[in-house]
């Protein structure tokens, strides 16, 4: 962010509303845990009172993090925005999914949680699209918080429930990463060779491979 | 005297609590960035009473 983004002269520009200010979170880390930091980079929004009005998670090239800056400073498409919208409207699943992925990047699990459930039990079928996407999201939270076993089983789910669904060979390779990161080295190489079985195209066949080899390599 | 002093010590202390209850409380979170935070004072110095708001910008070097 630093080399591209925060040097661009329009981002300098709005320094005039925004105060920018920079965190290693190794070092300052209880100041990281405040705010629920999990991933890098992340730009935390805060109010002087050091009240969160939004985040962005992930790199943001310039002509992408102005306008995301923008609406975040006009309170638009923030937590409370999407909040206020889905109490109007509390059947739309895409303002639900978009309120629960801004707690999940929180890192209010909980929450998250609750509102992904609640489109998967509204969809079971998913036929709005959505209840794939929870899936895999539960999954990767379960993932994150190291809970492996119900990391793994979200991604079955994901494969039996959806097979159809785009997100199907994700799905696919979250398995045996999942075991891999569990320690389970022998099913992590029987899932990964499945996988590339089954999936003989896809771009991640390199990584795949990388994979397995150091997890013979005792590496992984 | 040394009654004196014991008196007028207890005297002060009573005061000292009563002017600590009076003054207003700070915001928990407030306080709690500008303890975590180098940056916060100059960001203060920069006018944080206005309607501005603050970038916190985490990131690794690993």
């Amino acid at each position: 962010m630093d080399s591209v983004t925060f040097t661009n002269p329009s981002v300098a520009a709005i320094s005039k509303s925004v105060i920018f200010s920079k965190y290693n979170a190794e070092v300052d880390s209880q100041f990281a845990k405040l705010y629920g930091i999990t991933g890098y980079p992340t730009m935390v929004i805060v109010k002087p009172n050091g009240a969160e009005i939004d985040r962005l998670v992930g790199f943001y090239p310039p002509e992408d993090f102005i306008p995301a800056l923008f609406d975040v400073m006009q309170n638009r498409n923030t937590l409370d925005d999407y909040l206020t919208r889905l109490a109007n409207y509390p059947d739309s699943a895409a303002l639900r999914m978009e309120v629960a992925e801004k707690y999940k990047y929180r890192s209010q699990s909980d929450v998250a949680k609750m509102h992904y459930n609640f489109i998967i039990d509204s969809d079971r079928e998913n036929l709005l699209g959505y209840s794939d996407d929870c899936l895999l999201s539960l999954g990767q939270m379960e993932l994150k918080a190291k809970n492996y076993a119900d990391a793994v089983g979200y991604f079955e789910m994901m494969q039996t429930e959806y097979p159809a669904s785009e997100l199907f060979e994700e799905a696919n390779v979250y398995v045996p990463y999942t075991l891999m990161k569990a320690g389970e080295k022998k099913k992590a190489i029987k899932a990964f060779e499945a996988f590339k079985k089954e999936f003989p195209e896809s771009e991640d066949l390199e990584w795949v491979d990388e994979q397995i080899v150091k997890i013979k390599e005792g590496k992984n | 005297m040394t009654r004196l002093v014991l008196i007028a010590a207890v005297i002060l202390l009573l005061v000292a609590s009563v002017v600590q209850a009076q003054m207003p409380e700070e915001d928990s979170a407030d306080s709690l960035v500008i303890a975590w935070t180098n940056g916060f004072s100059e960001a203060q110095a920069q006018g944080l009473s206005e309607n501005r708001v603050i970038l916190l910008d985490f990131y690794t070097d690993s």
